[in-house]
């Protein structure tokens, strides 16, 4: 009681020696408080000055973009278009859920406007049938056949749509090398998207990840958060870490690298890897170290990296780490990550997901204007910017589990989905455009649960909820509930999906097939290692490379070409087509191939001579195989899919359509995903430029006269 | 208190030993930098890192959300109003902090204000002592004196003024040293340092009668002894400026810009969110 009263006096007795001696007081307000009132009143100045200044210029700004949106709002037919892109969703799958009663804001759409399925793009690719979505044309202006193309001088793979490369002049000072030009980062999609054209007349847009859209393109009126082929902070499209006590665990990876590891009294010293150090001549790569404390009675782990502590349970995901790498000359590259610990015994497991980019501090612009991104993570929080953040080679690769994997999926999908409310709050007039890829990633994983007998879930039961991509379906309807709730009369909304999906049983090595019927030589022995390191190119008259593609060794075009461009190749394309469609497993007689298609008669365009130059229509159930798209031949055509990588939609196009939503009726029977961008258009009153192949789907003209009239 | 005084001078003196005779500058700077990680620390460990680090962000995009949409006057406004609300969120995280490190800081600045807020008399040097007592006597009848030690000198007879019950005298300074004087008041015997030296130290400018405030507040010196007659006795010591290319600059000013630089400069280092 004494030492209360004796602790009250003292602290009363504080205050009162603060009001009571101003030089005291005004001196408190010094450093202490100083740091806190500091800030704020920065922070207050800054506002007030922003204000002014906004204040001030505002009428002019509004009369300038007035006077240049006038026209275009008025002749639009919609204040506002969202379109929102769910990769991969199936219009099967959909149509049924929907009749069941599971997807109702769906549902609702489909009464009360449209609903089809969607044409997608030869090949049923998603970087091929965004990039159609997104500028209007086929393929062959676009200049997208695949997710890999080839480089016809070495026969080796190159990512289709961007290219990354060093600063191409550098300077030598000591160990380093001193970058004198920036790193080249080119888009090599073609054509132009449908909202820079909108932009161009005044339309304000908000583009959200919609994949093939990196590197960002300038935009004259808006936002662009980039997406797919965005690489890690290694440069790669994803490489995992895996750091494991187990000595049977070493091996290799796919996308992933393993780092064993030891434990010493309960504790674990091992470092992260980063990327190579560019500055330095020896380019080696960064690390950082990382320090892991076990607390085996409550199995958890206590982390220690970059100044950051964190405390981990088992199957618990951290936020997003921040890592900062030191190349040198006072540079810092920065990138975030999230770590989980996937056993504890009897073997200490940790994965850590790619390095991605940051978004507040990108080491490569990700978005335009580059500060977008930063606002984005500073307001809702830091996210994934890889190209193809849900880890699909971890689960595949056995290092995380199903329900891991779907956590990081809806983890990712929640960012989004933020991201997405926000810009529908944001941009009240104007367009929206969202590409979740979710939909994409749980089906590619999680196929096999619904389909009973796939070679991956042979002796196996799911490990999770056998409804999964029911549960994916009914999440993506709340997400479009969600929308709905933001969306007015003057809105139109669509729903739109690149491809739908199917079952991936069995593989066909094409390459084997062309090696075992005379088409493709190896240079010794009855096997080649990836990509074609024993084939014997001038022997050579035809390879497949990506998901669907045949080249042929085209004399001329290709380094070692052997078949003469014009009516040999004509007679090797229809030789080829009339072998392998209809081509059946020899395991079980099933059709595999539906068709075979001669590019040059698909679509025509000024890329066409990069595609390949025959696209494979597998049957249901079939697609290349793994060991096929890596450019290995063995003796095996057919084999199983023993991979949790279960669905796809690298088959057949007519096979595979997407989806289409809208809540307008449109006039078009058959709608195609080229279809979108001149819809787009016209819903603002923007002609279609003329080289678009695909045509508006909505008659607007009453709706144009309803908002004339109003 | 004595005791507590005792411990706190004794810190600080330790701390000054190295600079007493170099230029006040150099201890300041060293003080204001070991002020700034002291800060920073009580900041790292107290406060709300994770509210202030999200609170900072939301202001951070806001600033920029009036960047990015300012042709949207609506959404220019409300995010000015957002940046005030989370000043205020920000605000309410520095709150805790600011509330612990009062006490620790008021302590720090009383020493600081005694060995930078005044100087010690130079030789030749003139300075007025007053005695105050704590009531109404009768000055003139009563026997009030002053002696000084030799290397002082008692330079002009006392001032006595009835009305606020207080005694003058003028000093010189005469040679460097710690001196004692010697007050008498009735039956009474006080003593009160009195300091002539060219170097940085410690000063007494008021020796107080005890109480807990009182002493707390003049740490300097031994307070007088209880039931004293003497309310304080006063040594009116020239104030110290720190100069800067001719400036004089009241030391809490400097104090106060360079701890909070210190501060802002080494939160990096010391991952504090501040």
């Amino acid at each position: 009681m004494k030492l209360l009263s004796r602790t009250k006096i003292i602290v009363v007795g504080t205050g009162l020696l603060l009001l009571g001696f101003p030089s005291f007081s005004e001196a408190y307000i010094g450093p202490g408080a100083g740091f806190a009132f500091l800030t704020s009143f920065l922070i207050l100045f800054l506002t007030f000055i922003m204000a002014f200044f906004s204040l001030i210029s505002w009428p002019f700004r509004f009369l300038f973009r007035s006077l240049r949106r006038k026209k275009v709002y008025a002749r639009g037919k919609y204040t506002r278009l969202v379109i929102v892109g769910l990769d991969g969703m199936d219009p099967s799958l959909t149509e049924q859920m929907m009749s069941q009663g599971k997807l109702p804001n769906f549902a609702h759409l489909k009464k009360e406007g449209t609903f089809a399925p969607l044409r997608t793009t030869f090949p049923a690719i998603s970087p091929v049938a965004w990039s159609s979505f997104l500028t209007g044309v086929t393929p062959a202006r676009h200049n997208i056949f695949d997710f890999l193309s080839r480089d016809p001088k070495t026969y080796l793979p190159d990512l289709s749509s961007a290219r990354i490369g060093r600063p191409s002049r550098t300077f030598p000072l000591g160990k380093y090398l001193i970058p004198l030009s920036k790193p080249e980062i080119t888009l090599l999609r073609k054509s132009k998207p449908f909202w820079n054209i909108l932009a161009d007349e005044g339309v304000f847009s908000t583009i959200l990840r919609v994949p093939i859209t990196f590197p960002p393109e300038r935009l004259s009126w808006g936002f662009l958060l980039s997406a797919m082929c965005i690489p890690d902070l290694r440069g790669s499209q994803g490489t995992f870490s895996f750091y494991s006590t187990d000595p049977k665990r070493v091996g290799k990876y796919t996308a992933g690298v393993l780092l064993p590891i030891t434990i010493n009294k309960d504790k674990i010293n091992t470092f992260i890897i980063g990327p190579n150090n560019s500055l330095t001549k020896e380019s080696k790569e960064l690390k950082l170290s990382l320090t892991i404390t076990l607390n085996r009675n409550e199995e958890k782990a206590h982390f220690q990296v970059g100044g950051q502590r964190f405390t981990l349970a088992q199957g618990q995901y951290s936020d997003w780490v921040r890592l900062t790498f030191k190349p040198g000359l006072g540079l810092k590259v920065r990138g975030i990550c999230r770590f989980l610990i996937t056993q504890f015994s009897p073997h200490f497991e940790l994965y850590v997901t790619p390095i991605n980019i940051d978004p507040e501090k990108p080491a490569l612009p990700i978005s335009y204007p580059f500060i977008y991104s930063v606002y984005l993570s500073k307001l809702l929080g830091s996210y994934a910017t890889l190209g193809l953040p849900e880890d699909t080679w971890a689960l595949n690769e056995g290092v995380i589990d199903d329900r891991s994997f779907l956590e990081q999926s809806y983890l990712i999908h929640d960012e989004r989905r933020k991201m997405l409310l926000n810009a529908l709050e944001k941009t009240r007039r104007g367009l929206v455009v969202c590409v979740f890829d979710t939909t994409d990633r749980i089906q590619h994983m999680f196929w096999r649960y619904m389909d009973h007998g796939h070679p991956a879930m042979r002796g196996k039961s799911p490990e999770v909820d056998e409804d999964v991509i029911e549960e994916l379906y009914r999440r993506m309807d709340n997400l479009i509930g969600e929308i709905m709730e933001r969306i007015g009369e003057d809105d139109l909304l669509i729903v739109v999906s690149d491809h739908g999906f199917k079952s991936f049983r069995r593989g066909v090595n094409l390459n084997s097939w062309l090696y075992m019927n005379g088409y493709l030589s190896l240079k010794s022995g009855e096997e080649s290692r990836e990509w074609f390191r024993d084939v014997d190119w001038n022997n050579t008259r035809a390879y497949a490379l990506g998901l669907g593609g045949i080249y042929l060794n085209i004399k001329g075009r290709e380094s070692q070409g052997i078949v003469q461009p014009g009516s040999e190749a004509q007679h090797l394309k229809e030789e080829l087509v009339s072998k392998l469609s209809g081509l059946k497993d020899e395991k079980n007689g099933k059709l595999a191939i539906n068709e075979v298609f001669d590019t040059s008669s698909l679509y025509s365009g000024p890329y066409l001579h990069n595609a390949p130059d025959l696209i494979v229509g597998y049957n249901e159930g079939y697609r290349a195989s793994w060991d096929g798209v890596t450019g290995k031949v063995n003796q095996t055509v057919f084999e199983d899919n023993v991979k949790k990588w279960s669905g796809d939609h690298c088959i057949d196009p007519r096979l595979v359509p997407g989806v289409f939503f809208c809540n307008s009726k449109i006039n078009a029977p058959e709608p195609r995903l080229i279809d979108i961008a001149p819809t787009a258009l016209d819903a603002f009153g923007i002609s279609p430029p003329p080289y678009m192949d695909g045509r508006a789907l909505i008659d607007f003209s009453e709706k144009g006269k309803a908002r004339r009239s109003k | 208190m004595g005791s507590f005084n005792f411990l706190v001078n004794r810190l600080f003196d330790g701390i000054f030993y190295l600079f007493i005779s170099l230029n006040p500058w150099v201890a300041m700077i060293v003080v204001c930098l070991l002020t700034g990680i002291f800060i920073l620390l009580i900041f790292r460990y107290t406060s709300n890192q994770k509210g202030i680090r999200e609170a900072k962000d939301k202001i951070k995009a806001h600033f920029l959300e009036i960047r990015l949409f300012k042709d949207d006057f609506r959404l220019m406004i409300r995010a000015q109003g957002k940046i005030l609300r989370y000043n205020l969120v920000y605000m309410k995280h520095s709150l805790k902090p600011m509330m612990i490190m009062i006490l620790p800081l008021v302590i720090v600045l009383i020493q600081l204000n005694f060995r930078f807020g005044f100087r010690p008399l130079q030789l030749e040097e003139r300075v007025i002592v007053r005695v105050k007592l704590s009531e109404a006597l009768p000055l003139r009848s009563m026997g009030i004196s002053l002696k000084a030690p030799e290397g002082l000198e008692v330079e002009k007879p006392p001032m006595r003024i009835e009305s606020l019950h207080e005694v003058q005298w003028r000093l010189r300074a005469k040679e460097p040293g710690e001196f004692e004087l010697r007050v008498r008041v009735g039956e009474k015997l006080f003593t009160k340092i009195v300091t002539v030296s060219d170097e940085l130290c410690q000063l007494s400018p008021r020796k107080v009668s005890r109480s807990f405030f009182q002493e707390f507040l003049y740490p300097s010196e031994p307070p007088l002894p209880s039931n004293s007659p003497v309310s304080f006795i006063e040594v009116k010591y020239p104030a110290r400026n720190l100069n800067l290319g001719g400036w004089n600059i009241h030391w809490l000013i400097v104090f106060f810009v360079l701890s909070i630089a210190f501060g802002f400069s080494l939160k990096g280092m010391l991952k504090v969110e501040v």
